[in-house]
This record gives C-alpha cells, sequence and structure tokens, in this order.
C-alpha cells in the first residue's frame, strides 16, 4: 500500500503537466533536449504560425502604420505647431512597440486559439490518452515543435512586419504629409538604428515562446464537451494577450537601459 | 491453455476529484481470458479500464502486470509495460488529422518497430484484418461509426499486444455491426491468443464472447463467474441489471 502523493510521484502521470504552468513551463524545457526532435512536425507548424499568419498581419500593421502617421501629425501641430519631427517618432513607435505588439496579440488570437483548440479537443476524444499508449509524450509530441516553430516564427514575422509597416508609414507620410523617401529614411535614420530591429526581434520571439506555452496549458486543462473547448480557447487568447502585453512592459524597461 | 496471472490487482481504490470511484477492489486476470466488465452507467467501468492500461493512477492499492509491480515501475519500465496492453477507447481516439493507414504507421513508428520499410505493408495488413482494405485513404471523419471501431481495433491490435482492453466497442452501432464486432474481436483474439477486458453495457455481446463476467457498481466489484453463473445470481442487483429491468435497486443514470 502507499499513499496518493508517493504513487503519483513514482508513476508516469501524464497531465501532472496540466497542474500549474510552472510545470508545464518546467517540462516544456526538458523536453526541449530530449530526443526526439520533431522537425519535420516542426517545419508544418512554422508554416501554420508564420506563413498563414503573414497576410492578416501585414494588412493589420499597414493599416496600424497610416493610423500612427496622420495621427502623429495631427497632435504634432496642435502642440509644437508643425509635424517635422513624425518620420523620426512614427519609426520609434513601430519598431519599438507597434511592429511586435500587434504581431505578438494577433499570433495570440490566431495561433494561440488554434494550438487551444487543437489540444482542447484531442483532450477530450481521448487522442492523447491514445498517444501515451503508444509511448509518446504528449508534451515533446505536441508543445515542443509549436513552441520552437513559434519562437522562430514570433521573431521572423515581427521584423517582416516592422518593415512593412516602416515602408507604409512612408508612404502614407508622402502622400499626405510631404515627406519624400530620402527625407523620411534621414529622420528614420537619425531617430532609429538596426538595433531597434534586433530588440523588436527579441520581443517578437519572447510572444512566440509565450503563446504556444499558454495555449498549450490551457488546452490540457479542457475536461468538458464542445462549449469547454470554446471556453478552452477563450481563455488561451485572454491570458496569452495579457501576458503579451505584461511581457512588453518588462522587456521595455529592459531595453530601454539599452538604447 | 496457460493459466499464467496477467493482472493482480489488490485493494485498488480510485477517488475523482474526491468522489469515490472505485474501492478495494482485487481481482486476478488470466491468461487467454476473455473478460467482460459491466455495470451501470458511471460505476467506472472505464476508469477501471484506464487504470488496467496504466492511464489512471489508482489512489490506494497495487496492480501486478506480468509479475511486476505496474504502480510502481520507474517512467520506462512502465512504459515498457504498457506496449504490451492495447487499448481501443471508447471515442475510438482515432488521430483525425491522419488517414486509416497513416494512423497505424504512426502507431508503429512510435513505438520503434523493426523494420521501418515494412510499415505501409504491416499497416495493410492490419486494415485487412478489420475489413478496411478499401478504406485506407479515408480520414477517421469519413467513415461510419462501425469502421471508426474497426480501424481502433486494428490500431489497438497492430503493435501485437499481448493485452487487449475495449471500452464499449459496440457502443452507438446498430445490433448486426455490433455483433459484427465483437465476432471480430473473438476472431482475432483466438488468432493472437491475447488476453481481453471488454467494457459493455450489452449483455448479449458479453454472453456472445465472455469467459468471464464481471459487474462494477457502487463501488465494488462482483466476479460473477461464468456468463450462465451471472444469469443465476440472485443478487438484486445483478438481477436487475442483466435483464434490463426498470424497477429494482439501480436507478439508472441520473
Amino acid at each position: 500500500m502507499f499513499t496518493k502523493s508517493t504513487q503519483q510521484d513514482e508513476n508516469l502521470n501524464q497531465y501532472e503537466f496540466s497542474k500549474n504552468f510552472a510545470s508545464l513551463l518546467v517540462h516544456s524545457f526538458k523536453e526541449l533536449i530530449t530526443p526526439p526532435l520533431r522537425i519535420s512536425e516542426g517545419i508544418k507548424q512554422f508554416h501554420f504560425i508564420a506563413h498563414e499568419s503573414l497576410f492578416v498581419i501585414i494588412i493589420c500593421v499597414c493599416f496600424a502604420a497610416m493610423v500612427t502617421i496622420l495621427e502623429s501629425s495631427f497632435h504634432m501641430k496642435l502642440v509644437i505647431g508643425n509635424d517635422s519631427l513624425v518620420p523620426g517618432f512614427a519609426a520609434l513607435l513601430i519598431l519599438r512597440e507597434l511592429g511586435a505588439v500587434i504581431t505578438g496579440l494577433l499570433l495570440a488570437s490566431r495561433v494561440g486559439a488554434g494550438i487551444a483548440a487543437e489540444i482542447a479537443t484531442m483532450k477530450i476524444t481521448e487522442q492523447i490518452d491514445a498517444l501515451q499508449m503508444l509511448g509518446v509524450r504528449p508534451v515533446n509530441y505536441i508543445v515542443v515543435p509549436r513552441l520552437i516553430a513559434s519562437v522562430f516564427a514570433g521573431a521572423i514575422v515581427t521584423i517582416l512586419a516592422n518593415l512593412v509597416c516602416l515602408l507604409t508609414a512612408q508612404v502614407i507620410a508622402d502622400i499626405y504629409l510631404g515627406f519624400s523617401f530620402e527625407m523620411f529614411m534621414t529622420a528614420v535614420k537619425r531617430f532609429a538604428d538596426f538595433n531597434d530591429l534586433f530588440l523588436s526581434a527579441i520581443k517578437g520571439a519572447s510572444f512566440g515562446f509565450v503563446i504556444p506555452l499558454v495555449s498549450s496549458y490551457y488546452g490540457f486543462r479542457c475536461k468538458g464537451g464542445a462549449e469547454d473547448v470554446g471556453q478552452t480557447t477563450t481563455k488561451s487568447v485572454v491570458a496569452s494577450s495579457i501576458a503579451i502585453i505584461f511581457i512588453d512592459f518588462i522587456l521595455t524597461s529592459l531595453f530601454s537601459q539599452l538604447y | 491453455m496457460t493459466t499464467s496471472t496477467i493482472y493482480k490487482l489488490e485493494q485498488i481504490s480510485f477517488s475523482y476529484d474526491s468522489l469515490p470511484v472505485l474501492t478495494d477492489i482485487n481481482l486476478e486476470i488470466k491468461s487467454q481470458e476473455r473478460v467482460a466488465l459491466i455495470g451501470p452507467s458511471g460505476a467506472g467501468k472505464t476508469s477501471l479500464l484506464k487504470i488496467l492500461a496504466g492511464l489512471l493512477a489508482p489512489t490506494t492499492g497495487q496492480i501486478y502486470l506480468f509479475d511486476q509491480d505496474f504502480t510502481k515501475a520507474s517512467g520506462p519500465e512502465k512504459l515498457a509495460l504498457m506496449k504490451k496492453i492495447g487499448l481501443l477507447f471508447q471515442k475510438n481516439a482515432l488521430f483525425d488529422s491522419m488517414t486509416s493507414l497513416n494512423n497505424i504507421i504512426f502507431s508503429l513508428t512510435e513505438s520503434h518497430q523493426p523494420h521501418p520499410e515494412h510499415y505501409k505493408t504491416l499497416a495493410q495488413n492490419q486494415l485487412d484484418l478489420v475489413g478496411l482494405s478499401h478504406a485506407y485513404q479515408l480520414f477517421p471523419a469519413e467513415m461510419s461509426g462501425g469502421m471508426q471501431k474497426r480501424l481502433g481495433i486494428a490500431r489497438a491490435q497492430s503493435l501485437k499486444p499481448e493485452i487487449l482492453l475495449y471500452d464499449d466497442p459496440t457502443a452507438g452501432l446498430d445490433p448486426i455491426t455490433s455483433r459484427k464486432i465483437i465476432d471480430l474481436i473473438i476472431d482475432l483474439q483466438s488468432q493472437t491468443q491475447s488476453t481481453i477486458v471488454v467494457v459493455t453495457n450489452e449483455i448479449q455481446r458479453a454472453i456472445q464472447f465472455a469467459t468471464r463476467i464481471l459487474f462494477l457498481d457502487q463501488n465494488q466489484l462482483v466476479d460473477l463467474g461464468s456468463p450462465e453463473q451471472a444469469f443465476e445470481n440472485s443478487d438484486p442487483r445483478v438481477y436487475q441489471f442483466i435483464r434490463g429491468l426498470s424497477d429494482g435497486p439501480i436507478l439508472g443514470a441520473q
């Protein structure tokens, strides 16, 4: 005879990692360095996260760039009487905040929701139990490929989003405010540099790290039927979004020492 | 016929969210037995089956599988023991993003069976065995309930396990398909000489295949013996359940 705690410590408990987020985090780090490394699944997930999300992200950051230019011009004219600082201000805002945060939030709603719903469905249809019966470790098979793919996708998509956002800002600044390409780029170079783009990519990678973890955590905790899958998805998107805003604050505080 | 003990359960109890599901279950299952586990809905049959499969850990008690302590086995030891068990899930648990052929190839790949170059042929043979050779390209969602059960059985059989656990293999099937599924289970068992435990609520199906019937109710397990002995059992709960009577101590699903 043995006690519940002893027995749970000594046995393979496939849902142990879903007890709390820290447990899943530890399991995921452990599985990251434990074979097999599922490269083909990782590539498939990268395609889903990066390639299939890119269009939506590009569209959104383009509009964000337009709003940034027009709003900053309006307010600068109101406060300092001219809008000569618009290109530099817009470049800083885009590179340090807008590009990464919009990308992160869109990935959370699109990719995070998908991961949470997929895992929740696998859980309630006993597919995760079936994996376990085949000797497949759920975190290794499900979480790790998504985690790796999402980190790389988060960084790469953030860089692309920043570049497209800047380009759109330049076009809008040219059309509405009369800043030529040369004028715009000169102003951008004065205010921002490559470091901003690099730190933005780090933010994107960090957001990419947290999205699959939060989504997997909620997915594995799903217990009920279709309604619970829906609630799981909602909870994961909300939690991922809050995590992104929080991480953005932490990273911005840290990076402000480097700028 | 060998009669070595495959499973030995000693005082197994299991609680779910502090709610007792199984209490002090003692059970022995011998090699090549065909055991039917019957009982009212919610009695804990699936929980007991998942405990036998190693997917759920009992709250207290010990399970010996092939004379090894299944409950105290380390991760790798437990995985090695679990590879000797095939499980057909209640909802089939087929991988819905894979074709029927790939469902079986996946199980062969992940369990690192020898000769990967033969996986496709092996998988096709498994589909042949369950009469699904024509459906190798179909996804689970494109299959009928009976076909999904057959595919689930093929996948459970694919690793040639010594023990096969079936969770309600005839649930939701018409009587003819249901009978065919049980015929298939008996046929495969006679070929592989495996030990099988089937959870079912269909008494006719239990009688059709079982060499021993177990009745689970109110957290307790009662060994009813052979199907004939089960019918002669005078316990009012067993009497009511086996005959499907609405009047009696069992209130049915609440």
